[in-house]
């Protein structure tokens, strides 16, 4: 086999390209994803701490944009995905983090946001809803549990009604789906494990037969796909690898091939990550690219943790790390 | 083109006519003298020119923005289509065909928030008729699902969606046991000529378990508990029932023996494909309980 | 599972590749882009035909289709299908196979000049029929026992094509491509 000389991790190129993503005004596509801005500084805020160079967005805008995205209406104190959009509760994770990376939490009103974390959860079921509205999904499930976690605050909500649900959400393949019955797939599983992480209860995972399946996910190129027979994605390198990682098997991949799979994917020119080699980069397969190389062990880049997709050294700051085990 | 005319155009479109399709054109292909210009207008499809989505995105959405802006300041359009159809200002069916052709767009099928919002209007719907009129209801969303499938292979939510539908279908008429034995038919079809759709083999499997559900109303999930949580559940049953003359019990077992053997006559004839492997991994571990 | 084209090609006597017919089935695609994806599989499919050498059989990737093409050694006469990437390879030949036979039956070799006046309604039903790869389980069977040991060479499509040439230039200067054709399939390459 002839080892061509693999381009390295581009850092300074994804800082800059990172710190280029507010000025784009004029696209449409930034129109059509106005309402993914806040989750859009959460993901370049993480790379940017992984790489080192967490300044390169200033932090007194960084908090006061999250601040400007939180309503102020008794239970509905959640955050939205940009400035006057409605809240849901995946923006107020994005916040918690996006805070918690910036050492600010104090700079919110942390009652409210609990308050309506745990509006959010479906008596009867144990369930999150997305929002008010009422969508049901176990990432919703993990959205809940990390944001409270972070806050310290799970007393707020019946933790083992929670976890009932999730399990409702368990396949025979050992994976975890968006809702009871719903196929298993890779994000979905890592938010069921993180989840069970995050309280305590790993031992309710199959590890050798969720970490077969995960295995599985490794395709001939290196790159992992998110369910059977389908396309390989950077993104997985998180979803798939975060989840073994959890469970103790992240052995059971190859990693070269991997960290291959992702360095090939990056930009040379302009810098960021895109789903898979020749395709367009964007902010979010930026992140979990280099989120994923980060658990593989890459040099030079800082820890991530895998249960909260924030930078480990965060985690610790905050008492955190290391209290899930198999 | 001033966008005013063109957004008035579209809406003359959609007022008069019932739409299959939409399509995004990366050209402009109609005269100016035509009567829906600069829209692609053929057999009811209707072809937007990707230069002016753009511009029309914009300006409907200020519309939007301005014709609600009393209600609330939210920005999210699916929900201020749930809030119009509470208050009565939309039409809940008028809303599926909405949605119908929203489907037709690559992007929006991927977002659960559409299929969500569908699961709340289809409910909404059904409150107004009587519970005999909604088997047909179900077979439209089968419809739908379908060719949301056939146009984006492996959508997860359209499956999961479809999953929804199964559920909703009642275990106790000989109507439902005909839905459920039609949608089995329909979907080993499916995953014969969808070899690598997991997705499909993944429905078909919510079909056999509820139609063993029919035969047999203790018939287990098998998901969402431990395998030993089964063992305990299928022991506590072969001590308390003699399944050799229990008919229905029968019936399951046919039912699961078939599958396996069509399983594995697909894995044979098409070689090199995961999905019915997996589905193989499937039976075999409920067969195990049987 | 889905055949998506069945075509047959000549030479014509200045060794040009020509096409004798062609059948679609496209119904899987939206409706707007069924004639862009019919121009493409046209001119994949000749590009295909004349990268393929007397006697050879080869299958060509190029997401999402897959080109199998069958060459007969006897006469210039060669057969193009173009399915998805779960059709199977066994029927795929077996089926260009039969098609060819039967159409060096219907029409004799020097027939093949006059291109105008070729009519093979059969070509039709075929394309409808082979939808279903089990249609073709008789015919497998005896193509199996004729020749188990014929090679099929596994090819891109770029390395069918002549000096370095991107598939992407092929369409770019193709005549038979519409320029409505060019501008999707532009489109298509810059969102996915
Ligand atoms: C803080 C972090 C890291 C996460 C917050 C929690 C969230 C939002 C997790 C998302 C997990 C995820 C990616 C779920 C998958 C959703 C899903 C079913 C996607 C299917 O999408 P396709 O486009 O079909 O993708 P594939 O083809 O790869 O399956």
């Amino acid at each position: 086999m002839t080892t061509e000389k693999q381009t390295p991790l581009l850092v300074d190129l994804h800082v800059k390209y990172i710190q280029s993503l507010d000025t784009k005004k004029d696209d449409l596509e930034y129109w059509l994803t106005e309402h993914l801005r806040l989750s859009g500084v959460y993901w370049g805020l993480t790379a940017l701490d992984l790489l080192n160079n967490v300044d390169a967005l200033k932090k007194e805008d960084v908090v006061k944009y999250v601040i400007s995205c939180q309503h102020d209406n008794g239970s509905l104190s959640g955050f939205g995905g940009h400035v006057g959009h409605d809240p849901h509760l995946l923006y107020t994770l994005y916040s918690v983090q996006i805070l918690v990376i910036e050492d600010s939490l104090d700079a919110v009103n942390v009652d409210k946001i609990v308050e309506y974390v745990a509006s959010l959860q479906d008596h009867a079921t144990g369930a999150f809803r997305g929002d008010e509205w009422g969508e049901i999904d176990t990432r919703f499930s993990y959205g809940a549990l990390s944001c409270l976690s972070l806050l310290k605050r799970l007393d707020a909500v019946n933790v083992s009604k929670a976890v009932e649900f999730i399990m409702l959400c368990k396949n025979f393949d050992g994976g975890f789906g968006s809702s009871p019955g719903a196929e298993s797939h890779a994000g979905q599983i890592f938010c069921c494990v993180g989840a069970l992480a995050i309280v305590n209860s790993l031992h309710l995972v199959d590890a050798d037969l969720l970490g077969w399946w995960l295995c599985e996910r490794q395709l001939k190129n290196g790159g992992l796909n998110g369910r059977p027979e389908k396309l390989e994605d950077v993104c997985y390198s998180w979803w798939v690898l975060s989840a073994l990682s959890i469970l103790g098997r992240l052995h059971w991949i190859n990693k070269e091939k991997l960290i291959e799979f992702v360095l090939a994917a990056q930009d040379p020119e302009g810098g960021g990550i895109a789903d898979r080699p020749g395709d367009m980069v964007d902010v979010f397969h930026t992140l979990f690219g280099i989120a994923g190389l980060s658990l593989l062990g890459y040099p030079g880049l800082k820890l991530v943790d895998p249960v909260y997709c924030l930078p480990k050294h965060v985690v610790q700051r905050i008492g955190l790390a290391e209290r899930y085990h198999v | 083109m001033n966008v005013e005319k063109l957004y008035q155009t579209l809406n003359k479109i959609l007022d008069k006519h019932e739409i299959h399709e939409i399509g995004l054109l990366p050209y402009q292909s109609t005269q100016p003298n035509d009567e829906y210009y600069p829209f692609l207008f053929i057999e009811s499809n209707l072809g937007i020119p990707l230069e002016y989505v753009d511009k029309i995105y914009k300006y409907a959405h200020g519309i939007f923005m301005n014709a609600r802006g009393g209600i609330a300041e939210t920005k999210d359009t699916v929900k201020s289509l749930k809030e119009s159809t509470r208050c009565n200002h939309l039409d809940p069916i008028n809303e599926l065909k909405f949605i119908d052709l929203l489907f037709t767009l690559p992007k929006h099928t991927k977002h659960s928030t559409i299929w969500f919002h569908r699961k709340w209007i289809v409910l909404k719907i059904h409150q107004h008729y009587s519970s005999d009129d909604h088997l047909s209801s179900w077979q439209h969303e089968i419809v739908i699902t379908r060719r949301v499938a056939e146009l984006y292979p492996k959508n997860y939510y359209a499956w999961t969606y479809r999953h929804w539908i199964l559920l909703n279908i009642s275990n106790n008429s000989l109507q439902s046991k005909l839905f459920f034995d039609e949608e089995l038919t329909i979907m080993k079809s499916w995953v014969q000529k969808n070899i690598s759709d997991y997705s499909g083999f993944q429905h078909l499997q919510r079909c056999l378990i509820r139609l063993s559900k029919y035969y047999d109303n203790s018939f287990n999930d098998l998901d969402g508990i431990s395998r030993k949580d089964i063992l305990e559940k299928f022991n506590f049953q072969f001590q308390n029932q003699d399944l050799k003359n229990d008919n229905n019990s029968n019936l399951i077992v046919l039912l699961w023996y078939r599958e396996i053997q069509f399983t594995k006559d697909l894995i044979l004839r098409y070689p090199g494909h995961e999905s019915p492997w997996y589905h193989l991994r499937f039976l075999s571990f409920g067969w195990k309980w049987l | 599972m889905k055949v998506y084209s069945i075509s047959i090609y000549s030479k014509d006597s200045r060794n040009e590749v020509i096409r004798l017919t062609a059948e679609y089935d496209l119904s899987s695609f939206g409706f707007f882009q069924r004639s862009t994806v019919q121009d493409i599989i046209m001119v994949i499919s000749k590009a295909i035909a004349a990268g393929t050498k007397p006697g050879q059989r080869q299958r060509v990737e190029e997401q999402p289709y897959v080109g199998y093409v069958y060459s007969r050694s006897d006469i210039p006469l060669t057969g193009v299908m173009i399915t998805d990437e779960e059709y199977p390879q066994r029927v795929s030949f077996s089926v260009l196979n039969k098609i060819l036979d039967e159409f060096l039956i219907k029409f004799p070799h020097n027939d093949f000049s006059k291109v105008g006046t070729i009519s093979y309604p059969e070509l039709k039903t075929y394309i409808v029929k082979y939808q279903d790869p089990k249609q073709a389980d008789q015919i497998v069977k005896v193509q199996e026992q004729l020749d188990e040991t014929k090679q099929v060479m596994n090819r891109t499509i770029e390395s069918l094509l002549q000096r370095g040439e991107k598939l992407d230039d092929l369409i770019d200067r193709s005549q038979e491509i519409s320029f409505q054709s060019k501008a999707f399939y532009k489109q298509a390459r810059k969102t996915n």
